[in-house]
C-alpha cells in the first residue's frame, strides 16, 4: 500500500487504541493529500488543545489555504479544511435537512430520549458524521474525508452507526411497549408475550419510562424511512473501493491486541485496513561511536541509551507479536517518535516526512 | 491539587471497592493488574473486573477468558468481565428478586435494543453488579480497570440520572443503594491514572474536577511511565561534551530523551497531588506487572 493510493480515496477511517497519535495522524494525511492536490477534510472528535489550536479549531477559523501550507514547509497544492464534529450540531443538521416540518423538529430536538439518543447511544453520533459526510460528497466541495475517529473499540461505532441507530429506532422491534397502551398508531402488537414483557419491565423502570419512549418513538418514525435509505447508502460505502481504514498503534503489548483485535473487527465489516501505522517508536542508538573522548561523559551517555535500547526491544517484541498476527501481505509502516511536540503545522509537516519515509520502507 | 482528605475515611488503597479511571492508553489495565498482585501480596482476596468485550486483563497474567467468569488468574486473584447482559441475569435477579422467567425477558434481543436506549441504565446495571460483588464477598477487594474518561463518567453519574428522572420502583432503590456505595469514601476509591503528557493530564484533571463536583470520594494519583529523572545529568553532560554528528542516531536518541523529560517535569508540575496521595511507575520495555505492582507501597520516584 503506497500513501498515493491510500490517499486516493474518498473516505478515510483513522481508527486505533487510546494514545496512539491518531488525531495528529488524520492531520498530517490531510497535508498529505493537499501536497497531492486533493481538497481534504480533517473531521476530528476530542483534539488535543495544543494540536486543536495549531488546526486553529479553537478559532474556529479552519481553512488553510496551499500558500500558508507552502510557508510551513508542505508543498500544497489545495487547501486543507479541519474541523471538530460536534454531534449535537450534526443532529440539528441532519433534521433540518430530513424532517421538513417545524414543530415534529422541535418536539424530536428537546425530547429527553433523543437528547440521550444523539449524544450518548453508541453509534448515534457516528451517524450523525456518516450522514454529514454524505451531505458533503454530495456538495462536491472535498475529495477527501479523512475521520478520526474515537479510541479502540469506540472507532467501530462508526461502521456500525446506521444499524444501530435503525435499531434504536425501529419501532417494528418494540412492538411489544404497545399493550401499555402507548403510541398505538406507531405501534402494532404482535402476540400475547408482548404484555408480559411489558409489565415486567415497567416493573423493573417503572411504567412512565416506558411511556415516554413510547412517545419517541412515535416521534422517531418519522425519520425511519431516511434512516433506512442512510443506511443502504452507508454500507455500500463501506464495501466500496472509495473508503478506507488506517489503523494506528503505540508498539505495546496491550495496544498490539487492541489494534489486532480492531483489525478482525473492521474486517468482519468493511474492506480491510489499508495499513497498520505502529508509531511513537522509541529512537535508539546502540553504539557512540568514535565522537565520544570524554569518558565520564561518555559513561553517562551509554546509560542512557541503554536504557532507551531496552525500551525499544520491547516494542521490537510487541511489533513482531503485530506481523504475526496480521494477515501476509497486511501493510505495517513504522514511524519512529519524530523529535519535540506537534503544537503547529511545521510539526505536523515533520510528521508527514517521517510518515514519507516509512511508507516507503514498508 | 489537594485532595479532600477526611480523617473518617479509610487509606484508599484499603477501601473495598477501588476503580482505575484515565484516558485510554495510559495504563488503566496494567495498573489495575498489578494493584490486585500488590493487594493480595498483602494478603487479601481480590477480585478483578473489567468491562470491555476485548478481555485485556486476563492475558496480563498469561491466561485467556473464554467466559466472563470468575476465572482465577492467580492465587488470591480472581477474574470477571462484567457486561450489561450477565448483571441483568445475575445481579438484577438476586437484588432486586426477579424470578428466571422474568430475567429471560431481559436476555431477549428486542428488550436489549431498548435497554441501549433508555438513559443510564445498562450503566447503573453493571454498577449495581459491581457493588453487590463488593458487598457480597467472598472477595474482599474489588478493583475495577475502568471504562476511559467519557463513558466512564456517564457510569458513574447513572445514578444520579436515575435518582433525577425514574419514579419509584426497583429501580430507583438500586441506583440509591450504589449512590451510598460509590460516594462513601470509608468503602470505595476512584484511582486517577495518568501519563506525564499533555493530554492524558488535561483529561484527568478535568476528571478530577467532575468527580468532585459529583462528591465522588478521592484515591490515589497513579503517575505511569516516568522516565527516569536521574539520566537527565548525564544525557545532558554527554550532549554538551561530546562532539556528535548533528545526524548521528546516538545524538538524536539522547536529545530525544532530554526533550520528553522536559514535558514530562512540565505535566507533573500541573497535577501536584497532595502529600502521600501519588503512587509512581516507570517506563517498563513490557507490561512487568510483577515489577510494578510494588511501586503502589509509595515510596521516590522510580
Amino acid at each position: 500500500m503506497t500513501l498515493d493510493r491510500l490517499l486516493s480515496r474518498r473516505l478515510l477511517f483513522v481508527l486505533g487504541p487510546g494514545g496512539a497519535g491518531k488525531t495528529s495522524l488524520a492531520a498530517a494525511l490531510g497535508l498529505l493529500a493537499a501536497e497531492r492536490g486533493r481538497r481534504a477534510l480533517v473531521l476530528t472528535l476530542d483534539p488535543a488543545r495544543r494540536l486543536a489550536e495549531a488546526l486553529r479549531l479553537v478559532a474556529g477559523e479552519r481553512v488553510f489555504s496551499p500558500e500558508e501550507l507552502r510557508a510551513a514547509a508542505v508543498a500544497a497544492a489545495a487547501p486543507l479544511e479541519a474541523a471538530v464534529f460536534d454531534p449535537r450540531r450534526s443532529w440539528i443538521d441532519l433534521l433540518a435537512r430530513e424532517v421538513p416540518d417545524l414543530e415534529t423538529r422541535r418536539r424530536l430536538l428537546t425530547h429527553p430520549f433523543f437528547v440521550r439518543l444523539s449524544e450518548d447511544l453508541a453509534g448515534s453520533r457516528e451517524y450523525a458524521a456518516l450522514a454529514e459526510i454524505l451531505a458533503l460528497f454530495r456538495a462536491g466541495r472535498h475529495d477527501l474525508v479523512i475521520l478520526d475517529t474515537p479510541p479502540a473499540e469506540h472507532g467501530l461505532d462508526f461502521l456500525d452507526a446506521a444499524e444501530r441507530v435503525l435499531a434504536a429506532l425501529d419501532a417494528d422491534a418494540l412492538s411489544w411497549l404497545a399493550p401499555l397502551g402507548l403510541a398505538r398508531r406507531a405501534l402494532r402488537l404482535t402476540g400475547w408475550a408482548s404484555g408480559y414483557i411489558a409489565r415486567t419491565l415497567a416493573r423493573f423502570t417503572g411504567a412512565a419510562f416506558l411511556e415516554e419512549l413510547g412517545g419517541f418513538l412515535e416521534l422517531g418514525s418519522v425519520l425511519l424511512p431516511r434512516v433506512r435509505e442512510r443506511a443502504a447508502e452507508l454500507r455500500a460505502l463501506l464495501q466500496s473501493e472509495e473508503c478506507g481504514s488506517v489503523l494506528v498503534t503505540r508498539a505495546g503489548e496491550g495496544p498490539v491486541r487492541d489494534a489486532l483485535s480492531l483489525w478482525a473487527a473492521v474486517t468482519r465489516r468493511a474492506r480491510r485496513p489499508e495499513a497498520v501505522v505502529a508509531n511513537l517508536l522509541t529512537p535508539r542508538a546502540d553504539r557512540l561511536g568514535d565522537a565520544a573522548l570524554d569518558p565520564a561523559a561518555r559513561a553517562g551517555a551509554e546509560r542512557v541509551l541503554s536504557f532507551l535500547a531496552a525500551i525499544a526491544e520491547g516494542e521490537q517484541a510487541a511489533l513482531a507479536r503485530l506481523r504475526e498476527g496480521l494477515p501476509a501481505g497486511a501493510t505495517l509502516v513504522r514511524v519512529p517518535a519524530i523529535p519535540g511536540e506537534i503544537v503547529d503545522l511545521a510539526g505536523l509537516a515533520r510528521l508527514c516526512r517521517a510518515l514519507q519515509r516509512a511508507f516507503a520502507e514498508a | 491539587m489537594a485532595l479532600s482528605n477526611d480523617a473518617s475515611s479509610v487509606p484508599p488503597l484499603e477501601r473495598r471497592l477501588q476503580l482505575l479511571l484515565g484516558k485510554g492508553g495510559v495504563g488503566r489495565s496494567t495498573l489495575s493488574a498489578a494493584l490486585g498482585l500488590y493487594l493480595s501480596g498483602r494478603g487479601r482476596r481480590v477480585l478483578l473486573c473489567e468491562m470491555r468485550s476485548q478481555r485485556a486483563l486476563p492475558p496480563l497474567f498469561g491466561r485467556e477468558a473464554s467466559s466472563p467468569g470468575p476465572v482465577a488468574l492467580a492465587p488470591g486473584i480472581d477474574w470477571m468481565g462484567l457486561s450489561p447482559g450477565l448483571a441483568l441475569s445475575t445481579y438484577a435477579g438476586l437484588r432486586l428478586r426477579f424470578r428466571a422467567v422474568a430475567r429471560a425477558v431481559f436476555e431477549s434481543p428486542r428488550v436489549r435494543h431498548f435497554l441501549a436506549a433508555v438513559p443510564a441504565l445498562a450503566e447503573i446495571l453493571m454498577l449495581g453488579h459491581l457493588c453487590h460483588l463488593a458487598e457480597q464477598g467472598p472477595a474482599e477487594v474489588v478493583i475495577l480497570d475502568a471504562p476511559s474518561t467519557g463513558p466512564a463518567l456517564l457510569m458513574l453519574e447513572s445514578p444520579r440520572t436515575i435518582l433525577q428522572t425514574a419514579p419509584a420502583g426497583p429501580l430507583r432503590d438500586g441506583a440509591r443503594w450504589i449512590h451510598e456505595w460509590l460516594s462513601d469514601p470509608r468503602r470505595t476509591a476512584l484511582h486517577r491514572v495518568t501519563l506525564a503528557e499533555e493530554l492524558p493530564v488535561s483529561e484527568s484533571l478535568e476528571l478530577d474536577e467532575r468527580l468532585r463536583r459529583a462528591e465522588l470520594p478521592d484515591g490515589l494519583w497513579l503517575l505511569n511511565r516516568l522516565l527516569p529523572e536521574d539520566l537527565d545529568a548525564p544525557a545532558e553532560a554527554a550532549l554538551a561534551r561530546l562532539a556528535f554528528a548533528p545526524d548521528d542516531p546516538a545524538r538524536q536518541a539522547l536529545a530525544y530523551f532530554r526533550e520528553r523529560l522536559s514535558r514530562q517535569r512540565r505535566e507533573l508540575a500541573r497535577l501536584r497531588p497532595a502529600e502521600g496521595r501519588s503512587r509512581t511507575f516507570g517506563e517498563q520495555p513490557a507490561d512487568r506487572i510483577r515489577a510494578l505492582a510494588p511501586r503502589f507501597a509509595g515510596g521516590a520516584p522510580p
